[in-house]
């Protein structure tokens, strides 16, 4: 009878441990979500679990829509002798601009 | 580092795909684009995320085995053996499942992100699933800061 009480109580608390984690990886994740992030006036906003999951979705899919585009775009742009020619000078172009 | 690491991968993918073939139709040529930014992106990261490991693997049944090789920069059978690696982890977790109770709407974001993520639906706790996701976003901005400033150089 004990030890199922004390299995039980084991198991609860490491599901709470496990609760604040992920509280704290959405909260995180909150940081990087542009919609979000912009909308609230302190970091300590709270949203939703609910709708850090969602906006996390559609970025998601937003930015993988841009990879799909872009590509589409490079596909008009690029040919076998700007990649090939003169690649370190891309390379060095890419780099320089952050 | 992780920006510089895969314009250095990705121009080494490009050079190998339009080395295979000169005079590529428009869409081969997205698709390799494509695939190359993939491949090298995913190749940054995939020591410590399985979301890379699922786009490689991925990479490799969908198209060319010798092709995804050459520009994966690894062996067909380290490959291979990453794959198998990704499914014996997925088994071994699955039979510990714990029953947390959640709101049906949170069920069915974490259900719509798993199909987003690669390799997402083999991810069983939603600690991994989140860190995944956070990981595979980082990634996606720097391909998409990257590709971006490709396409303006060319414009």
């Amino acid at each position: 009878m004990s030890t199922r009480r004390a299995s039980s109580r084991q198991a609860a608390s490491a599901s709470r441990v496990n609760e604040q984690q992920i509280t704290d990886l959405l909260a995180r994740l909150q940081q990087i979500l542009p919609e979000i992030h912009s909308r609230c006036r302190r970091p300590s906003d709270k949203v939703s679990a609910s709708r850090v999951l969602q906006e996390t979705c559609s970025y998601i899919r937003s930015l993988q829509r841009e990879v799909g585009d872009l590509s589409d775009r490079l596909s008009c742009l690029l040919t076998t002798n700007d990649v090939e020619s003169d690649e370190a000078a891309v390379i060095r172009s890419l780099l320089m601009r952050d | 580092m992780q920006k510089k690491e895969f314009i250095r991968k990705w121009m080494k993918n490009l050079r190998l795909c339009t080395n295979l073939k000169r005079n590529m139709p428009t869409l081969e040529r997205k698709s390799a684009i494509k695939l190359s930014a993939d491949v090298a992106i995913a190749s940054t990261r995939t020591s410590s995320t399985s979301w890379s490991q699922a786009v490689i693997s991925n990479a490799i049944k969908n198209m060319d085995k010798i092709l995804v090789q050459s520009i994966s920069g690894q062996k067909m059978h380290s490959n291979m053996k990453l794959c198998r690696k990704i499914l014996q982890k997925s088994r071994r977790v699955t039979t510990r499942k714990k029953v947390v109770k959640r709101s049906k709407s949170i069920e069915s974001r974490i259900h719509v992100l798993k199909g987003l993520v690669p390799g997402g639906n083999e991810i069983m706790d939603e600690t991994s699933l989140i860190r995944e996701a956070m990981d595979y976003i980082a990634s996606l901005r720097v391909q998409v800061e990257v590709m971006t400033s490709m396409a303006s150089l060319f414009e």
